[in-house]
C-alpha cells in the first residue's frame, strides 16, 4: 500500500482525481440547472467523458523518466493497471449520475468514449510525449461534435465519439484506439523524447 | 543488527563489475560512445574527459537506460543485451542522472523511500536504508522537508541518497559535486571512499582534483573512446612542468588529452 500510495503521489492523482470529479459535478449541476430532462444531452456526455480522461491526462507523466527506467519493479503490469483504473475512474463516476436527477447516460457510449479517449491519450503519451497528449483528444473530439458525419461508414468511423452507442464503425475505432493505447503504454512507457538527451 | 541475506553471502563469479569491449551508445543520432573497452571492478573509479566526451552517454548505457547500438556491456557478471533480464541487474545499480526530475510535494524521506520501492528492497528494509542513506549525504536534519524547497546542493544530495539507497554494487554518479559547497565536497570525499570499499562506484566529473583526491582509479574518455585508465598518481606522473594546468593532476589531464589528440589528427 505505501509504495501505491507513493506512486500516485508522485504521478499527481490525488489533483488529478480532484480536478476530474470536479469537472464531471460541474457538467453535472449544469445540466441539473439549465434543462428540464433527466437525460443529459449526448454531446454533454462526450464533452464531460472528454473532460475528465484530459484531467487523468497527468497522471501518465513520471517525475524521471530515467531513474523511471533503472527501477527494478516490473513495469508493465502496473502501467497496464493505471490505465485500466483510469477507466474504472471515469466510467464509475458517471455511472453514480444515473441514480441522480442528471442522468449520464447510455452506458455504452460512457465506456466506448471513455475506453477510445482514454487509449488515444495512452497512445498520445507514449509516441508523442506525455505532456502534448491531451491535445489529439480534446481536438479531435470537437471536431466531431462540431462536424458529426453519417450515412458513410468512413465518416461515421472518423467522427466515433458523437455517434450513437450501437453504431459499428465507430465502436471499431473506439476499440482499436483502446487496444492500441493500452498495449503501447503498458509495453513501452511514456515516451522517452520528453527528457533530452545530454552529452558531456 | 541487520540481517544477511544468502545472496549477499554468495561468492562474486564475474571478474568484473562492469565489463565493456568496443560498447557503443547512441545519444540521439550521434554515437556518442565509439567502440569503448572499459572493465571496472571494487573501488571508486573517477571518470574523467572534456565536454561531450560521452561521459553522460557512457553512464545512462551502464544505468541501462539506453540500450547498447554494439558491441558487448555486461553489468554484474549479466550480459547487456535485447534478452537480459535487467531487473536482477538494476536491483543491484545505483544512478544519480546529471539532472533529475521528481516530484515537489514529496519530501526528502519520501523521495528516497519511493526509489527505494522501485529497486525492490524488501519491505522491512526499506525505512532503515532510508534513514541510514539520508544520514550518509548529511541531510538528516531536513529529512522531512519538501523537495521543492531544498537548495541545489541539497537536491543534489538527496539525489545521491536515492542512488545508495540500496547499497547498490555497481553506483553510477553523474557530476555528483555539482552545486556542493567545499565543506560538503570533503565530505561526500569521504563518502565516496567509504562506498567504493564494497561496491563499484563510477563518478564523473570535471573536477580533476575530486578525482585525485577520492578516487582509487582514473578513467578518462574522449570523443567516446577509452584515453587513460591508470591510478591518480600515474595521471600526475603523465603531467610536465610544460603542460596546462595548476595542480600536477590537471598537468597530467592535460598531457594526456593533448597526446591522445595529436594521436587522433594523425
Amino acid at each position: 500500500m505505501r509504495w501505491l500510495i507513493l506512486y500516485l503521489r508522485s504521478r499527481h492523482a490525488p489533483m488529478a482525481l480532484a480536478v476530474a470529479g470536479a469537472c464531471a459535478a460541474l457538467m453535472w449541476s449544469l445540466w441539473l440547472v439549465t434543462s428540464t430532462t433527466r437525460q443529459v444531452g449526448a454531446p454533454m456526455v462526450v464533452l464531460t467523458v472528454l473532460l475528465t480522461v484530459s484531467a487523468l491526462t497527468t497522471t501518465l507523466v513520471s517525475p524521471d523518466g530515467a531513474l523511471d527506467r533503472t527501477a527494478a519493479l516490473a513495469w508493465a503490469p502496473r502501467r497496464a493497471a493505471h490505465v485500466l483504473a483510469a477507466f474504472l475512474f471515469v466510467a464509475g463516476l458517471l455511472a453514480v449520475t444515473l441514480v441522480t436527477p442528471a442522468r449520464f447516460s447510455p452506458a455504452l457510449l460512457v465506456a466506448r468514449d471513455t475506453a477510445g479517449l482514454l487509449g488515444l491519450t495512452a497512445l498520445g503519451a507514449t509516441v508523442i510525449s506525455p505532456a502534448r497528449s491531451w491535445f489529439l483528444p480534446l481536438g479531435w473530439t470537437l471536431a466531431a461534435i462540431v462536424f458529426p458525419g453519417s450515412g458513410n461508414r468512413l465518416a461515421e468511423a472518423l467522427t466515433w465519439q458523437g455517434q450513437d452507442p450501437g453504431n459499428s464503425p465507430a465502436m471499431v475505432t473506439a476499440l482499436l484506439l483502446a487496444a492500441s493505447g493500452l498495449l503501447a503504454y503498458t509495453l513501452a512507457g511514456p515516451a522517452r523524447r520528453a527528457m533530452t538527451e545530454i552529452t558531456v | 543488527m541487520r540481517m544477511v541475506s544468502a545472496a549477499e553471502t554468495a561468492p562474486t563469479t564475474h571478474p568484473w563489475a562492469v565489463h565493456a569491449e568496443g560498447l557503443r551508445v547512441r545519444a540521439g543520432r550521434h554515437l556518442a560512445v565509439d567502440g569503448l573497452d572499459l572493465a571496472l571492478g571494487t573501488g571508486v573509479h573517477g571518470l574523467l574527459g572534456p565536454n561531450g566526451a560521452g561521459k553522460t552517454t557512457l553512464m545512462r548505457a551502464l544505468a541501462t537506460v539506453l540500450a547498447p547500438a554494439g558491441g558487448k556491456l555486461s553489468l554484474l557478471g549479466e550480459s547487456v543485451d535485447g534478452r537480459a533480464d535487467l531487473r536482477r541487474i538494476r536491483r543491484g545499480l545505483g544512478y544519480l542522472p546529471q539532472q533529475f526530475g521528481f516530484y515537489p510535494r514529496f519530501t526528502v524521506r519520501e523521495f528516497v523511500e519511493y526509489m527505494a520501492w522501485l529497486k525492490e528492497m524488501p519491505k522491512a528494509a526499506v525505512p532503515g536504508a532510508v534513514q541510514r542513506a539520508i544520514e550518509r549525504v548529511g541531510l538528516a536534519d531536513r529529512a522531512g522537508k519538501r523537495m521543492k524547497t531544498l537548495s541545489g546542493g541539497m537536491l543534489r544530495r538527496a539525489g545521491i541518497a536515492q542512488a545508495i539507497v540500496n547499497d547498490p554494487e555497481v553506483l553510477l554518479l553523474d557530476e555528483p559535486t555539482v552545486g556542493l559547497d567545499p565543506e560538503q565536497r570533503l565530505d561526500f570525499r569521504e563518502l565516496l571512499r567509504d562506498l567504493g570499499v564494497d561496491s563499484c562506484v563510477l563518478v564523473s566529473t570535471h573536477l580533476v582534483e575530486d578525482v585525485v583526491a577520492a578516487c582509487t582509479d582514473v578513467v578518462m574518455v574522449n570523443e567516446g573512446r577509452l584515453v587513460y585508465q591508470g591510478t591518480p598518481d600515474d595521471l600526475i606522473a603523465r603531467g610536465g612542468t610544460g603542460d596546462a594546468g595548476d595542480s600536477p593532476a590537471e598537468r597530467g589531464y592535460s598531457a594526456l588529452l593533448r597526446r591522445h589528440r595529436a594521436e587522433a589528427g594523425r
